[in-house]
């Protein structure tokens, strides 16, 4: 159960840069008039649920891992008591 | 009592800098009030100062400052203002690293750089300082840095060019004086940066977001970025900002001691011959013209005196700040500029970026091994030569490369030799006029002359 929750948080980076990518195909000379700040707050949205969510993971790690280990316990007592 | 306000001070609502009887002085306007206190009482302000990345001030009599001043304060004083286009790669790397680690500090302060100008940066004994002390805002929980476009285009598309496609694109920044826009930045560099997280994100997409938004508004309101989420920015900018590589090699300048005719003898004498006439002048600053990577810079810098090494080479340059940061020698300061096309006076009004001229003069010029490359390798008559030397210093020691000398003979091996005048007498002529010769000796073991100058005039400061 926590590999897959491990998996899944390690994969989000690659699938938002997919994301980010696609963004990118369409990226051509702006010659019209640019509100960079527009398109800076809009991408920092993106990208602090990138690197924001790896921040997080970094900072309550223990936490997750606690807890992610409790309920394996918990899973795995059943079984021990048969 | 006289006040005059800095031309380059006028954007920031928040104060503007002046001179009161030639001292720097900062005003700062109510405007500024809350947000100045919570930088001195969250602790921010003692913080920054003992990181070494924010100019330490002193607060002092508001008088001669208008009548709107909240608060006047007196910033340790930068002796020289450079500026990003004259930075070498790893200068400008880590003037932004310095503006990261300012930023990240700032949020845990409960504050945020509003500002994350390069031109807000100086070195100060070798280092990246902050130089805005009104740059820090109050943090709000959920607003997007407001800065982070100012950040991408003064420092990580530069930087990305730079170390991805040529080291010279450094030079945009003298025509985008609010830094490179994105946009071209992500068509100019390789398309394999894309595959590198921190640059896709922080600049392919960010330009394509600015593309897809030009028409369309986000408002900060709308656009919110967490605490966790901006901690995350700062730090995934500070990965893409240091794994930016440059490393010189295979310049004709980088290796040029190695290549010189001197022997170790000659480069010996000339050193010490050097290190006399500067001991005469006792200079307080010096501009070492075509410094190379600093072999003459430090017989300046030893004795304790302030040194701007310039070259055109910015390989040369690199080497040379490395080599300083390395042994944390604070004196020097090395700088990249092309004597033949020198930083020139820029911005709002020719005045928010001096010149190098303006930027001067120094007490002492020294100008080794450069003449030739100026006199030939330019077409600059001597006289024309002279009378730039004039403007730069006070005192100026200069060599003289004869035509014999093998350096000149290979450098009119490939051309034909249209320089009937480069002789050493028209060379004293030509700086008659402008200089009081002080002493002049033959350099041991070469064909050369190194000659000590007093200004006629000297400049004022």
């Amino acid at each position: 159960m926590n590999v897959q929750w491990v998996g899944l948080l390690r994969a989000w980076p690659r699938v938002v840069s997919l994301a980010a990518i696609a963004l990118c195909a369409g990226a051509t000379n702006a010659h019209a008039y640019i509100d960079p700040g527009s398109g800076s707050y809009a991408i920092q949205v993106l990208i602090g649920l990138v690197v924001g969510a790896g921040v997080a993971v970094k900072m309550y790690w223990h936490r997750i891992t606690a807890f992610l280990a409790s309920r394996n316990a918990k899973a795995e007592k059943p079984t021990n008591d048969e | 009592m006289s006040s005059e306000v800095v031309p380059s001070s006028f954007r920031d609502p928040s104060g503007f800098l002046f001179r009161r009887d030639g001292i720097l002085l900062r005003q700062i306007n109510p405007s500024y009030r809350e947000e100045y206190e919570l930088l001195r009482s969250s602790g921010l302000y003692d913080r920054l100062v003992e990181m070494h990345l924010l100019t330490p001030h002193t607060e002092i009599d508001a008088a001669g400052a208008t009548d709107t001043a909240y608060k006047v304060i007196q910033p340790e004083i930068v002796p020289f203002i450079s500026y990003p286009y004259e930075w070498s790669f790893s200068q400008l790397q880590d003037a932004a690293l310095a503006t990261l680690r300012a930023q990240r500090q700032a949020l845990e302060n409960g504050m945020v750089l509003k500002d994350a100008s390069a031109y807000n940066i100086q070195f100060q004994r070798g280092r990246p300082l902050l130089i805005d002390t009104l740059s820090f805002a109050r943090y709000q929980e959920g607003e997007p840095w407001v800065a982070y476009r100012q950040f991408c285009q003064h420092f990580l598309a530069p930087l990305a060019l730079m170390a991805h496609r040529d080291v010279r694109l450094s030079q945009l920044l003298r025509v985008h004086l609010d830094g490179i826009p994105l946009d071209l930045a992500a068509r100019t560099l390789p398309w394999r940066t894309r595959l590198q997280p921190g640059l896709l994100m922080h600049l392919h997409a960010h330009a394509a977001s600015q593309k897809r938004h030009q028409s369309r508004r986000t408002s900060k309101r709308r656009a919110r970025v967490g605490r966790h989420a901006m901690r995350g920015i700062v730090g995934s900018l500070e990965g893409a900002i240091s794994r930016l590589r440059w490393r010189p090699s295979g310049t004709a300048w980088a290796d040029y001691y190695s290549e010189t005719n001197y022997s170790d003898a000659a480069l010996e004498e000339k050193r010490k011959l050097v290190g006399r006439f500067l001991d005469a002048a006792q200079p307080r600053s010096v501009w070492d013209l075509g410094a190379n990577t600093g072999l003459f810079s430090r017989e300046a810098s030893q004795r304790g005196i302030r040194t701007i090494a310039i070259d055109a080479d910015p390989a040369a340059v690199e080497l040379h700040y490395l080599d300083v940061r390395k042994r944390g020698d604070g004196n020097i300061l090395p700088l990249c500029i092309d004597l033949t096309n020198p930083s020139s006076s820029m911005g709002w009004e020719h005045e928010e970026r001096d010149s190098l001229l303006a930027r001067g003069p120094a007490d002492c010029v020294l100008a080794l091994a450069l003449v030739h490359h100026l006199a030939i390798g330019n077409n600059v008559p001597l006289p024309k030569l002279a009378s730039f030397f004039a403007r730069t210093c006070r005192s100026l020691v200069i060599e003289f490369v004869p035509k014999e000398d093998s350096q000149v003979e290979r450098m009119l091996a490939t051309r034909a030799d249209v320089f009937p005048d480069y002789r050493q007498d028209v060379f004293e002529e030509s700086f008659a006029p402008h200089f009081t010769l002080v002493a002049a000796e033959k350099v041991p073991g070469t064909a050369r002359t190194l000659f000590h100058m007093r200004a006629a005039s000297c400049p004022e400061a």
